[in-house]
C-alpha cells in the first residue's frame, strides 16, 4: 500500500473533472478524459512507483486481447467486428487498471477506513475489507521471505513436483503465521472498541484526513463502477 | 454465553480476512514458483472448511472485489467465488477435505462446476479474455471455428478441473496443519 495522501485542492480539482466527464459525455468520450483524468492525478501524486505494475496490466491484457482476436478471425469471425470489440474492451480494461492502480498508489488504509465510515458500511464488513488489504501485501512479504529460505537451501528448482513439494512446505507455516497475527489484531481492535456500537470505527483511529480525499475516492471508485456499467 | 458467541465472531472475521489475503496473495507465491495453475481459492475452499458457508462466501466475494483492483476482470467472478463456497459447504459432509479420495474426486467435480459458471461471464461479460492461462485454450478453441461461447467453456474446462483438485490437494494438506482450536469454529 503507498504512503502518498492527497492535497485536497488539486484532487477535488481531478476527481471533478472525472465525475464531470461521466455524466455529461458519450461513453467513449467519458472513458478518454477519465484515462487523461487520471493520468493527471498519477503525476500530480508522484505515483511513478505503480506505472511499472500499471503498464505490466496493460500490456498482459492488450496481448490477450490481440491473441484471442487473431484466433477468432482464424476460426472465421468478422476481422472488422473482432477489432471493434477488442479495442472497446482493451480501453475498459485501461481505465480500470489505472482506477485501481492509482487509488492503491495514493490512499493508505486510514483513508479507507475514514471512508468506509462515512458511507455508513457495517464495522465487521469495514474490518474485513482493510484488513484484507493491508494483509494482501504481508502476504507477499512473508511468502517471499518464506521462498528465499527455501532458495537458500536449494529448494526452489528442479522438477515440477519438487517444486511443488516446496510450495507445500512454505503453506503450512504461512497460515499459522497469519491467523495467529490477525487474532491478535482482531481482539486488540476489539479492547480499543472498534467493534462498539457507541464509537464510530474511524474514532478510535484518530484524525479524519482532508475532505479532498473521500471525494478522490469516492469518483474513482465511481469512475471505475461506470465504466463497466457503460460495456455491459 | 454472549462472550463465547462474541469470540466466535471475532474468530471468523480473522478467518475471513486471512483466507482473503491467502486468496489474493498466494498468487505470488504460485507466480514465482512458476507452478502452471492459479490457485486463487484456497482461502474460499478454507474458509467454507472451517467457518461455514457463510465464512467462505464473505471470503470469496471480498477476494474478487479487492482482487479487481489488480486484475480488472475479477469482479464479475463473484459468482464463481459463491459456486465454490457453496459447493464446498455441500460436499464437506461427504468427505471432502476429510479424505484423500474424495477429495480427489469432488475437487475434479468442482472444476467443471466452476467452469460452467465462469464461462457466460468470460464470454459475455469480457468477449472471451478473463486476463488468466484459460485465454490461451480459449484462443485455441476458438481458432478452431468454433463460436466464442462454446471455445471459452471448452477453455474453462480445460483448466478448471486441474486448477481445482491442486487447490483441493493444498487446502487438504493445510488443514491438516492449521491448530485444532480453528477446526472447532464451524461447529460453534
Amino acid at each position: 500500500m503507498g504512503s502518498k495522501v492527497l492535497s485536497a485542492p488539486g484532487a477535488v480539482l481531478v476527481s471533478l473533472l472525472v465525475v464531470i466527464a461521466g455524466f455529461f459525455t458519450t461513453s467513449t468520450e467519458s472513458i478518454v478524459l477519465s484515462l487523461a483524468a487520471v493520468a493527471l492525478c498519477s503525476v500530480d501524486f508522484r505515483v511513478r512507483a505503480r506505472l511499472g505494475a500499471t503498464i505490466r496490466l496493460l500490456v498482459l491484457s492488450s496481448c490477450l486481447l490481440v491473441l484471442i482476436a487473431a484466433a477468432r478471425v482464424i476460426g472465421g469471425a468478422t476481422a472488422a467486428a473482432v477489432i471493434d470489440s477488442s479495442v472497446a474492451k482493451l480501453a475498459l480494461f485501461a481505465r480500470i487498471i489505472f482506477a485501481g492502480q492509482v487509488l492503491l498508489a495514493i490512499v493508505r488504509p486510514k483513508e479507507y477506513l475514514h471512508f468506509l465510515d462515512a458511507i455508513r458500511m457495517p464495522r465487521d464488513l469495514t474490518y474485513v475489507v482493510l484488513s484484507a488489504l493491508t494483509l494482501f501485501d504481508y502476504v507477499g512479504a512473508v511468502g517471499r521471505r518464506q521462498l528465499r529460505f527455501l532458495w537458500l537451501k536449494g529448494l526452489t528448482g528442479g522438477t515440477l513436483a519438487k517444486r511443488t513439494r516446496a510450495y507445500a512446505r512454505i503453506s503450512g507455516p504461512l497460515v499459522s503465521v497469519l491467523l495467529r497475527r490477525q487474532l491478535l489484531h482482531v481482539r486488540s481492535l476489539e479492547y480499543r472498541g472498534f467493534f462498539d456500537a457507541d464509537l464510530s470505527p474511524s474514532e478510535t483511529q484518530g484524525n479524519k484526513p482532508p475532505m479532498g480525499q473521500t471525494v478522490s475516492l469516492l469518483a474513482l471508485l465511481w469512475s471505475a463502477l461506470r465504466s463497466a456499467a457503460i460495456w455491459i | 454465553m454472549r462472550s463465547a458467541n462474541r469470540a466466535v465472531r471475532l474468530k471468523q472475521l480473522a478467518l475471513v480476512s486471512v483466507c482473503t489475503a491467502l486468496n489474493l496473495g498466494i498468487g505470488f507465491v504460485v507466480a514465482a514458483l512458476k507452478l502452471p495453475f492459479y490457485l486463487d481459492s484456497i482461502g474460499t475452499v478454507l474458509a467454507t472448511s472451517l467457518g461455514g458457508f457463510g465464512t467462505g462466501l464473505a471470503t470469496g466475494v471480498l477476494a474478487v472485489l479487492v482482487g479487481s483492483l489488480y486484475t480488472p476482470t475479477l469482479w464479475a467472478y463473484a459468482p464463481t467465488a459463491a459456486t465454490i463456497a457453496l459447493f464446498v459447504f455441500a460436499t464437506h459432509r461427504l468427505g471432502y477435505l476429510h479424505r484423500l479420495l474424495p477429495t480427489v474426486l469432488w475437487g475434479l467435480a468442482m472444476g467443471f462446476c466452476t467452469a460452467i459458471v465462469s464461462a457466460p461471464i468470460t464470454a459475455y461479460v469480457w468477449g472471451g479474455v478473463s486476463l488468466s492461462g484459460a485465454d490461451a485454450f480459449t484462443a485455441l478453441f476458438a481458432a478452431t471455428g468454433k463460436n466464442l461461447a462454446n471455445a471459452v467453456v471448452l477453455g474453462g474446462l480445460s483448466t478448471d478441473p486441474v486448477d481445482k483438485l491442486f487447490t483441493s490437494l493444498v487446502a487438504f494438506l493445510l488443514l491438516r496443519r492449521v491448530p485444532d482450536s480453528w477446526k472447532r469454529l464451524r461447529g460453534q
